[in-house]
């Protein structure tokens, strides 16, 4: 699944099933590249942020949740990087480990099961998930592909 | 880790890295390139002093010693974190630096013709980076006054005060243009070699 | 004069100024090339 389909989701509650908000985002951690939050938007508490082992199903249509509790605020400092916006893969740089540019990230593609991230699109191509080393406020780094690539 | 080795053996020029992001393996830019720093007994590259971001900003008191390089690319130089950084005076000494400038030096060969002025430095990687020779603009003397031209370097780069020495023969291997200069520093480094060797014979 | 032609100067003056100190700071921050231990052969 992408990420730009999956954007715009309802998250519903399995307990309630009522609409407790929006998709507005994802959150890539590294070591494995994995979607580590959601990022939510139209929700009527002060939390605004999902961990993905809180979401019991990511379907086409809708993500489903236990309930509204789940949805909580920044509980360290990456976290709150992260609900700042200043983690959004989606328009970063990405750099090879060499410190060539690899284009900008169009879209990521994850396992709606597992949420591991298993491609990241830029406009010239697309980077295994394994590749990735860092992410970071500046840029996505990748492992180089094969000696001789940048 | 990737060894600043296998930044690729293609040639750029000094000054185009200044001003170049420093960014960690964790995709954080750290600082961007302001001197580049080499070792005039052989021509190796020492390090980097950095500076930050931004129109007005000032030179940092940190800088970037090569061995903790993690490659240096078209568009980034890459550290694993800003952990490795060392205290600027480690790789660029005040005094050393305020005099050790080649930039707008002229070069003079050892028999004292003047070949021109230093307009930037040519870097070729393979085991580590070094100079290989200067990007000058060139005096009357060698006959292309007023043109930008690269003359190789051996692997000792003598300079006193404002002048640079270069042995008289790097004057027959001049290079207009880039892409042809690898192989004029090659051959007039196997000619050095080779004068050296007749040298010890005798 | 009228005021309005000393309102153009001045913006005329921080406009020079601006500049300038653009031109001098972008001088400053070229980085050099520093060879080292070479002092002399």
């Amino acid at each position: 699944m992408l990420f730009s389909d999956a954007r715009k989701s309802d998250v519903v509650s399995t307990g309630t099933a009522t609409t407790l908000g929006r998709v507005d985002g994802f959150v890539v951690a590294t070591g494995p590249a994995r979607v580590a939050l959601l990022r939510l938007g139209k929700v009527a508490g002060d939390g605004t942020l999902v961990s993905w082992e809180d979401v019991q199903g990511f379907g086409a249509d809708a993500v489903t949740v236990a309930d509204a509790a789940v949805i909580r605020v920044p509980s360290d400092e990456w976290e709150q990087r992260a609900d700042s916006r200043e983690l959004e893969i989606l328009g970063k740089r990405v750099l090879s480990e060499r410190g060539d540019e690899l284009g900008e990230i169009t879209d990521v593609d994850f396992d709606p099961e597992t949420g591991a991230v298993t491609t990241f699109i830029t406009r010239k191509e697309t980077i295994g998930g394994d590749r990735l080393i860092g992410h970071g406020r500046y840029a996505v780094v990748v492992a180089v592909d094969r000696p001789g690539q940048p | 880790m990737i060894p600043p080795s296998e930044t690729s053996a293609i040639l750029l020029r000094a000054r185009e890295l200044a001003g170049r992001p420093v960014v960690t393996l964790g995709g954080e830019l750290e600082a961007e390139i302001k001197d580049v720093v080499f070792q005039s007994d052989g021509g190796r590259i020492a390090g980097f002093t950095l500076r930050n971001e931004g129109l007005f900003s000032r030179a940092r008191k940190d800088a970037l010693p090569w061995h903790a390089v993690h490659g240096v690319g078209r568009d980034a130089v890459m550290i694993r974190d800003a952990g490795q950084l060392v205290p600027a005076e480690e790789i660029a000494p005040k005094q050393a630096a305020r005099k050790g400038n080649v930039l707008d030096d002229r070069v003079l060969t050892d028999s004292g013709r003047e070949l021109g002025t230093v307009i930037d430095v040519v870097l070729q990687g393979g085991a580590g980076l070094g100079v290989v020779g200067y990007e000058i603009e060139a005096s009357a003397a060698l006959g292309t006054a007023g043109r930008r031209v690269f003359i190789p370097l051996p692997d000792t780069v003598a300079v006193s005060g404002e002048n640079l020495i270069v042995p008289a023969s790097a004057a027959e291997f001049v290079s207009e243009d880039l892409s042809g200069f690898g192989a004029a520093v090659d051959e007039f480094r196997t000619r050095l070699r080779e004068g050296r060797d007749e040298g010890a014979q005798n | 004069m009228d005021w309005w032609v000393w309102v153009i100067l001045a913006v005329i003056v921080l406009v020079v100024l601006l500049a300038l100190a653009v031109v001098v700071q972008r001088k400053r921050r070229r980085g050099r090339v520093i060879g080292l231990g070479g002092g002399g052969e």
